[in-house]
């Protein structure tokens, strides 16, 4: 794919003291799903940053509004009626939807769910728009959920490497230009590709010398533990001035495949 | 811009387990809409809906973990039946799903509900619900160098064909499968009427006295490859897809812009990507799904860009809507539609509503040259492609 470049970046970690919704709308707080509310945190950290706004907008998720999804569901089960609103948070492109009426976003809407690749996958579908749908802002964001927590200790012993009981919850925005654009971070990437098995650190770092990565990866253990953590390497990287050259690798349980982010400061 | 040659198509829905099978019942406007007794959907009647009757693992020939996969490999496995010795090609997947594995998470979790040790069953359960596992399934199977996961609601269908298309331009892929796949849930059953959606004696796309919509379930693939792949495969491409438009409403989470504003400039980038006048086109597949506001949004929409509304019909009476399947699907018989030159007639369609002031095409003949398909989703989002006849690329 095409460099973009990286305009700008923020991202909402939600702590328990609840401080990351301060600054939310009394309407998002008091009525929008959880993850909505981080969607809007992070698109809003983002946004206070930039002077030209999005016309476009991707999100990646790998489950998207898992928690609605379960509160319809236990609606049905429990009471033998889901809401409405938990069935329209439930749609994995909710967010986006939801977003781009709060933000104004006219251009593509799109979101894309490829577990610990969705970011990558993301970062492709980006470089496929036209000229006219940039500045693009991307969002990866994703949950943690009390039913998922309960669900990770059954997982097989290879799946918990990368869906484990410390796993993160975050909202990562990222708004890209088009251009090469001199002096601001660079960013392309690769794949998801399905793969026999998980792939090696020595594969990776073969993989990481046709990047020119002047470092050596880090282990798929710890870029793909959770499924914000690729996109949160890539921040946490930008946000302290990591290595010029680096490459982040995710790997997918569940679609067997992998996926490469290539990040150049 | 390219556009880029249609080398196959599969389908499997309601009308039928294969392309030819199900076209003529699309050409003729049956109603393949039938009460939803498959599984305890807990409403008070069983609502009419497309479904398939047959397992979809017996059209393929290969288990699958979920309902939306085997539908999603059964139309793969048409589309792909035409061609063979890709090995030195490089061929991509582009899936769109909303429900993915949600059929089997649903009945996990009412389980999981009642019975606490059926935790243990969470490894195969959580991977299974993943939209990505279902793309990353069917690209191991055809052994393809890459793929993508859509899951953009209702008009998912057609961006995947759009990234399909762009992908193949970019020359990252020499042929791309793109697959819409979507089966009959109880979430989506219930969530549409919880959201009152539903017209239980089955939809009735453009009519009068239309409340709502029927679901359906189904997948659709298109395979589509470079001109130099068709060329070293000796295939005569079928049609082209010659644009793709893509746009947010910005107007609500349900409903739809009342002039289809977001509606209008998707299809305006469909065709401005394509590069032809409006009044080239010869039929519009709609979105058509049969809601009060979605229907007439859709014609106001196509109102403003051209000045003589073409022919126009909705699939929906027949297959219901497929959500994410709905833009692969149609857009298959949107091809044969093109190929055999005509127009399909809109099932449950027969009283003009005239606050609307069109009528769906009756079934007829035409000499097609460039078709424009139209997909809407929830949080207003948008989808147009446009299918041209390969001899009218970018007239």
């Amino acid at each position: 794919m095409n460099k973009l470049s990286i305009l700008h970046s923020s991202s909402v970690l939600p702590q328990p003291d609840g401080a990351w919704k301060e600054g939310l709308p009394r309407a998002i707080k008091m009525r929008s799903p959880r993850i909505w509310q981080m969607a809007y945190a992070g698109t809003k950290a983002l946004l206070e940053q930039v002077t030209v706004p999005p016309q476009s907008l991707i999100s990646a998720t790998a489950l998207g509004a898992l928690e609605e999804t379960k509160l319809f569901l236990d609606g049905l089960y429990t009471e033998g009626f889901g809401s409405p609103r938990s069935f329209i948070a439930s749609v994995h492109n909710s967010m986006a939807g939801k977003l781009a009426i709060d933000f104004k976003i006219p251009g593509p809407n799109l979101t894309i769910c490829d577990g610990q690749n969705s970011f990558a996958s993301a970062l492709v579908t980006a470089s496929l728009l036209q000229k006219s749908d940039f500045p693009v802002l991307l969002l990866a964001i994703d949950e943690r959920t009390t039913l998922l927590d309960e669900l990770t200790p059954y997982l097989s012993d290879s799946c918990k490497q990368f869906i484990n009981s410390q796993w993160e919850e975050a909202a990562i925005a990222f708004l890209l230009d088009h251009s090469d654009r001199p002096g601001l971070p660079q960013i392309s990437a690769y794949g998801p590709k399905p793969v026999e098995s998980i792939p090696t650190e020595e594969e990776l770092e073969a993989w990481a010398k046709e990047f020119h990565a002047e470092c050596k990866p880090l282990p798929l253990s710890e870029t793909s533990d959770s499924f914000i953590k690729p996109a949160l390497s890539i921040q946490n990287i930008i946000a302290n001035k990591g290595a010029n050259n680096s490459a982040v690798f995710s790997y997918s349980p569940s679609a067997k495949a992998m996926a490469a982010t290539h990040l150049c400061l | 811009m390219t556009a880029i040659p249609i080398i196959s198509t599969g389908a499997i829905c309601s009308a039928g387990v294969s392309v030819e099978a199900s076209f003529s019942a699309i050409a003729e406007g049956k109603n393949c809409l039938t009460p939803l007794t498959r599984f305890d959907h807990g409403l008070k009647q069983d609502p009419l809906c497309g479904q398939v009757t047959v397992e979809p693992d017996t059209i393929s020939g290969v288990e699958t973990a979920n309902r939306s996969l085997g539908l999603a490999m059964a139309a793969a496995t048409e589309a792909l039946a035409v061609v063979s010795n890709i090995a030195d090609l490089r061929l991509g997947v582009i899936c769109a799903t909303t429900v993915a594995g949600m059929t089997r998470s649903e009945l996990f979790y009412k389980e999981l509900l009642s019975n606490p040790e059926a935790i243990k069953k969470a490894y195969k359960e959580l991977l299974s619900h993943e939209p990505g596992s279902i793309t990353g399934f069917i690209a191991a199977k055809t052994k393809a160098q890459g793929f993508h996961t859509l899951s953009t609601a209702c008009s998912t269908g057609l961006h995947a064909i759009g990234m399909a298309k762009q992908l193949i331009e970019n020359n990252t892929y020499d042929l791309c499968l793109a697959v819409g796949t979507d089966a009959l849930s109880l979430l989506t059953v219930r969530g549409f009427a919880s959201l009152m959606l539903i017209d239980f004696s089955g939809c009735k796309p453009f009519d009068a006295n239309r409340v709502g919509i029927s679901l359906g379930e189904g997948a659709g693939a298109l395979l589509l490859g470079s001109p130099k792949a068709c060329k070293s495969l000796g295939i005569k491409p079928l049609a082209q897809i010659s644009g793709w438009g893509a746009s947010a409403d910005c107007h609500h989470m349900t409903a739809p812009h009342p002039e289809g504003d977001g509606a209008k400039r998707a299809a305006e980038a469909a065709l401005f990507q394509a590069e032809i006048d409006p009044k080239a086109i010869t039929m519009i597949a709609t979105h058509g799904t049969a809601t009060p506001d979605n229907d007439s949004a859709e014609i106001k929409a196509m109102e403003s860009i051209f000045k003589q509304l073409p022919p126009f019909c909705s699939m929906k009476g027949t297959l219901g809507h497929t959500l994410a399947a709905s833009g692969t699907l149609e857009s298959v018989f949107a091809i044969s539609a093109l190929l055999q030159n005509r127009i399909p007639a809109t099932a449950g369609f027969s009283a003009q509503d005239d606050s609307i002031g069109y009528t769906p095409a009756q079934p007829s003949t035409v000499k097609h040259r460039h078709i424009l398909k139209n997909s809407f989703g929830f949080g207003g989002n948008n989808a147009s492609i446009v299918i041209s006849a390969t001899e009218h690329a970018h007239e």
